[in-house]
């Protein structure tokens, strides 16, 4: 495409449907916010960089997954040794994963929105302070005046909620 | 695994013990739907982020108190929050695509420089540099002419041929898209990084050499040492190169090919060494000797025999004519149409006995392929070595003093890309051959043909001119080390050249 305008809005397109899959599979690999900011900047770096290099014949999603995990396995690197780290045979698994599954997400994406008005009060002030406040489990249970063990149950029960109302909803959508 | 969900929801909290990380990890390579399972939580995990974020635009303090009231909070609203977001990273994006595709002139910091040349010409973000300008800042190069030798601070220096690109990253990371790059790296600069578009190759002290071709495709020979080349994708398990390994990575696949050490490819070092070979030769009066190697004077080459230089001609050359030679450089000829030649006008020629040594490395056996003569627009001169037309076996022919045509052939034909030392010897009784070292034949010859009787002039090297001042008879592979005496060498004096490098 030699026109620098088209090239843009192409790559913004593209970009825009890819980046909630190459996001969540980044803060799948690297829990610690701040590393997968990084290493999301690097990879959207990259992509704008090698779009030329992008067969437009194939499907984009695949094509950003690999950039992706290329620089989570930089970043893996980079880490001090000894570091609590998943493997790189299990980012790739993952990777695999999340490439196989990228026409899924978008669907799941707009399932999550529909489940999370439905979640308790309860469940949702602990999704809002985990995941908005980016507290660990400990420190909200020093909010709430509970245990660590507590929380970390909650969490748990209310994300396999989510999944559930989630898989329900795809099932429905499938049927439908 | 017990329970799953509880470990990965550890991990994706970031509490989760160096056991259970391992624990989890067994888990997702059990099995593809164990990783699949992962994949989903986790994009719920993150997709909590998002969602979070979007309600926390309106006050954090305010969605922890106000959330039990309103659940429903997250609708429209929401929805244009997130929406700013992800324009916000498409911005960012946009940025970086705008940033890279401009290459506008940037300052960059100093991080290297550049310490010999020979005719190097360096663009710099699309501008020539100066002759005399030696700082390399970070920041795009082109190298569009000759080569460079650059050092960094941690005593790593790399010579890099034209044509190439690249990106001086650091003093620590060379980002290389096309060309050819040899590095040398001492103990200080242990892990240095040549970065091409299909790899990584990280160093761990040593000697080796990075060519990246047309199609993005990268090699990567150790000389010594060792190297580890990350691969930029796909497979994942690093390649680790030790001395004379080499891997060539294709940009489609990229996946590792081992393939043979090239020593023959790649310039190491515009210095020619100090080595008992050229002492040896200078020993024995040399009116010409042309060591061959990358002349760091515009094209002159340099003669240590004598007060008469040799002008390097390569015109039609895209990259610099040099190859590893038997001793240092050698030139490196093209064979018919593209090749450089050198050529020396007026050197003193033979008034009786002459000799003619040198060490060649045939690509092919190109028609009449030259190594030196004195011959041009059809006049003979006094000596042509080089093919015996397309027999792939040397010939010597002279003119002697009688003005007969005196000639000799090797009974062998030369093997193919493998150095050879050749040897002509007319000592006014006899004209002899000798290839590595041995006579291969001789026949009875006078003396050399008087100067006074020859009307060419020029000493031609790698080439020669017999066609109105046209250029033919082209050499294809290296000539290194050429040497022409006015007097006869000894059996024992080849055989000291021979052996010096042989050995």
């Amino acid at each position: 495409m030699s026109d620098p305008n088209d090239k843009l809005t192409q790559i913004t397109l593209l970009w825009t449907n890819a980046q909630p899959s190459v996001v969540a599979f980044i803060r799948s690999i690297t829990p610690q916010l701040a590393d997968a900011e990084d290493i999301l900047q690097e990879t959207a770096r990259q992509v704008a960089t090698r779009f030329d290099d992008y067969d437009q014949s194939r499907p984009f999603v695949p094509w950003a997954m690999g950039i992706a995990k290329y620089k989570v396995l930089e970043w893996r690197r980079k880490q001090a040794r000894g570091g609590v780290l998943l493997e790189e045979d299990a980012i790739d698994a993952i990777n695999f994963s999340y490439t196989e599954r990228a026409e899924d997400w978008p669907e799941v994406g707009r399932a999550i929105d529909l489940c999370l008005k439905k979640a308790s009060p309860a469940a949702e002030k602990l999704l809002v302070l985990r995941y908005l406040e980016n507290l660990k489990p400990a420190e909200i249970a020093r909010r709430l005046d509970s245990s660590a063990n507590s929380v970390s149950v909650r969490l748990t029960r209310a994300r396999t909620a989510l999944r559930e109302c989630i898989r329900r909803r795809l099932k429905e959508a499938e049927i439908g | 695994m017990e329970n799953p969900d509880k470990n990965i929801d550890a991990w994706l909290d970031g509490v989760l013990e160096k056991e259970g990380c391992h624990e989890l990890n067994g888990w997702i390579v059990a099995s593809p739907e164990n990783a699949e399972y992962f994949a989903e939580r986790s994009h719920i995990h993150s997709s909590l982020f998002d969602w979070a974020k979007a309600i926390g635009s309106c006050g954090v303090d305010d969605v922890v108190e106000s959330v039990e009231y309103s659940v429903a909070s997250n609708s429209p609203k929401i929805r244009g929050k997130a929406k700013a977001i992800a324009a916000a990273v498409v911005a960012a994006l946009l940025a970086v695509f705008l940033l890279n595709s401009d290459p506008a002139p940037v300052p960059g910091n100093p991080v290297a420089e550049l310490i010999e040349s020979s005719g190097a010409k360096l663009v710099y973000h699309g501008q020539a540099m100066a002759a005399e300008e030696k700082v390399i800042l970070s920041g795009n190069y082109q190298l569009v002419e000759g080569i460079a030798s650059i050092e960094f601070e941690t005593g790593v220096t790399l010579l890099i041929e034209a044509p190439a690109e690249f990106r001086m990253a650091s003093s620590e990371l060379v980002e290389l898209s096309s060309g050819r790059v040899s590095a040398h790296v001492p103990p200080e600069g242990i892990g240095f990084t040549i970065k091409t578009p299909s790899a990584e190759v990280v160093d761990y002290g040593t000697d080796f050499a990075v060519e990246v071709g047309k199609d993005r495709s990268s090699e990567v020979h150790v000389f010594e040492g060792e190297v580890k080349v990350q691969l930029r994708e796909g497979e994942t398990d690093p390649v680790r190169l030790l001395t004379n390994d080499a891997t060539r990575i294709e940009y489609e696949t990229d996946v590792p090919l081992g393939i043979p050490v090239d020593n023959d490819r790649f310039l190491r070092s515009l210095d020619e060494p100090a080595m008992e070979y050229s002492r040896i030769i200078r020993e024995m009066n040399p009116v010409v000797y042309f060591r061959m190697g990358i002349p760091k004077e515009g094209k002159v080459m340099k003669n240590l025999g004598g007060p008469i230089d040799g002008q390097l001609m390569d015109g039609a050359c895209k990259r610099p004519p040099f190859a590893p030679g038997r001793v240092g450089s050698s030139v490196k000829f093209e064979g018919p149409g593209v090749s450089p030649h050198v050529v020396a006008y007026n050197y003193p020629k033979a008034e009786g006995p002459i000799s003619v040594s040198a060490w060649v490395r045939a690509g092919s056996w190109s028609r009449r392929g030259c190594i030196a003569a004195n011959e041009n627009k059809n006049v003979l001169g006094q000596f042509r070595l080089g093919f015996d037309r397309d027999s792939g076996r040397i010939k010597v022919r002279v003119r002697d003093d009688e003005n007969r045509e005196v000639q000799l052939i090797d009974p062998e034909v030369l093997p193919l890309k493998e150095w050879q030392h050749i040897v002509f010897v007319a000592d006014g009784e006899t004209l002899r051959l000798f290839r590595n070292g041995q006579e291969v034949a001789s026949a009875e010859c006078g003396l050399i043909s008087n100067p006074r009787n020859t009307s060419a002039d020029q000493l031609f090297v790698g080439a020669q001119d017999n066609r109105d001042g046209k250029m033919t008879h082209f050499w294809h592979g290296r000539i290194d080390e050429i040497a022409l005496f006015n007097h006869p060498l000894t059996d024992a004096d080849i055989m000291k050249q021979y052996q010096s490098v042989s050995q």
